[in-house]
């Protein structure tokens, strides 16, 4: 089952052929090494254009987004051994 | 001879097309939010997985909005209750569905569509028809065109999807169902009597509960048989829809695919909302209203529509719904004058509330004009100044940070505040 987390996350990221690319991201005071990104949506929220992506840090799998009009990452949601699954 | 064919003794001709011959694909996503997800989040790939409509999953409340392929085979489909769903499949995986994930990958099919034909229609989150009877000889026969896009679909998106090749959208939307998962069938317009005839009414889309009912109560179940009945017959049962009805059942449909740049003419603006199990709460029922005004009329405001009548639509616990219309007496896109009416035709009905909970409301407003499209509105349309400047105010606010940037206070919460009527369903008419 998933877990709703929806808050604030720091997240070190790359550009790869214009492409923004998660790498890794603090969360609960642990880091977390992003091993796999398993999809990425765009949609808005207001004027804002905001990136979805699902990624894999170790067996489990988190949502993470960017809002590009705050420049903000959050933690949506997280799927996995860590949430109970 | 059914009873009700007598007095229609003449054979029924077999009526015809107005249009010329075409070659329409539909294209219907497989189990489309389920496999967006398993696809995002590999722990799921080949799991009962259910995507779920509700503001709680921890709770019974809510429905599926869709059922992973895995999950059919215990017969959970979309539309059953999460409560139901829990009871038969209490190990499956629930998530809350992301719509937004969902419209992105829409948005890349019709892209994908779009290579095949400029003549493409958006039929839904999941379905789009191509009329490709001018661009099919670019990729080879209509087979190949269908195969192409199928095999594009799957290669870019990592989805399925199942492709119905028909002479018009009725019969493409009904061959794109006969193979699923990953399904292509084509259906030529001369082999349609041997491919409709044993299938049940219910097959035509458009044809609900209801519609079969009636059709039942008049011996017909299947296609075959509604191809016999006397035109007469339908036409006086049913009007113009037993008309139509007569024609699908030879396959017939001259309905254009519009594409979707064109726009389709837009005759109600409607939302409603599903109660789980019901609420008899009528001062609750009316702060839905609300909401739903709210909702109906925004849209109304961001495609520049007045309308002048007002429909309620109530679902009496699970076996009755009635329908409630009424003029407003002047054009608005504003809340407030719509939920006045929407109100007043809510309160009628509160004999009927007591003996059965509501389990969904709605509300539609129709009767519609554009604004600015030369037409006069009059002066006493648009009447309250202060509502559309705070209107104007909201939607600017909702442009710039989202829908859920303001509401009303008297709809905070208002999903907890009747325990037995969550947020369990909105849907857009």
């Amino acid at each position: 089952m998933a877990v709703d987390v929806h808050e604030p996350i720091e997240v070190s990221a790359v550009f790869v052929r214009g492409r923004l690319k998660p790498v890794s991201f603090m969360w609960s005071r642990r880091h977390h090494k992003i091993s796999e990104i398993t999809g990425v949506y765009k949609y808005s929220a207001g004027a804002s254009a905001c990136y979805g992506y699902t990624v894999r840090v170790g067996d489990d799998l988190y949502e993470i987004s960017l809002n590009t009009g705050e420049m903000a990452w959050r933690l949506e949601r997280m799927h996995g051994c860590e949430s109970g699954v | 001879m059914s009873p009700a064919f007598r007095g229609h003794l003449r054979a029924p001709r077999r009526p015809v097309s107005r249009t010329a011959a075409r070659t329409v694909i539909h294209v219907d996503m497989d189990a489309y939010f389920a496999s967006v997800e398993q696809r995002d989040l590999p722990i799921y790939r080949k799991k009962p997985l259910l995507v779920c409509h509700t503001d709680d999953l921890s709770s019974y409340r809510g429905i599926v909005a869709a059922a992973s392929y895995e999950a059919r085979e215990f017969g959970v489909k979309s539309g059953t209750s999460v409560l139901e769903a829990k009871l038969r499949l209490p190990h499956a995986a629930y998530i809350a569905g992301n719509y937004e994930k969902y419209l992105h990958n829409t948005r890349l099919l019709m892209q994908i569509c779009e290579k095949y034909t400029d003549c493409l229609e958006v039929y839904s989150i999941d379905e789009a028809f191509l009329d490709i009877t001018a661009t099919a000889r670019f990729f080879g026969s209509p087979r190949d065109t269908a195969a192409r896009l199928q095999a594009e679909v799957a290669k870019e998106l990592r989805l399925t999807c199942s492709v119905g090749v028909g002479p018009n959208k009725l019969v493409a939307k009904m061959a794109s169902e006969f193979k699923k998962p990953f399904g292509l069938t084509v259906v030529e317009a001369e082999d349609l009597p041997e491919v409709f005839a044993s299938l049940p009414v219910e097959s035509i889309p458009g044809v609900g509960r209801r519609m079969r009912r009636h059709l039942d109560a008049i011996g017909i179940r299947t296609i075959g048989r509604l191809a016999e009945a006397p035109p007469g017959l339908m036409r006086e049962k049913f009007g113009a829809i037993g008309e139509i009805l007569h024609k699908a059942a030879f396959g017939i449909d001259d309905s254009p695919v519009v594409p979707s740049c064109k726009g389709m003419e837009v005759k109600s603006f409607g939302q409603s909302l599903s109660l789980g199990k019901g609420s008899a709460d009528v001062e609750y029922l009316c702060d839905v209203l609300l909401g739903l005004c709210d909702g109906a009329t925004r849209r109304m405001r961001k495609a520049g529509y007045l309308g002048r009548t007002v429909a309620v639509y109530i679902c009496l616990g699970r076996l009755f719904d009635l329908s409630r219309r009424t003029g407003l007496g002047c054009h608005t896109d504003l809340p407030g004058r719509v939920h006045d009416v929407a109100k007043e035709l809510l309160l009628r009905e509160r004999a009927s509330l007591d003996v059965y909970p509501a389990t969904k409301v709605g509300v539609s407003v129709t009767n519609l004009v554009k604004r600015g499209d030369g037409r006069q509105t009059t002066v006493f349309d648009v009447l309250d100044e202060k509502e559309a400047a705070v209107a104007a105010v909201v939607d600017r606010l909702k442009n710039r940070y989202g829908e859920k940037a303001v509401t009303r206070c008297s709809l905070m919460g208002i999903s907890n505040r009747h325990k037995g009527a969550p947020r369990a369903e909105i849907g857009i008419f």
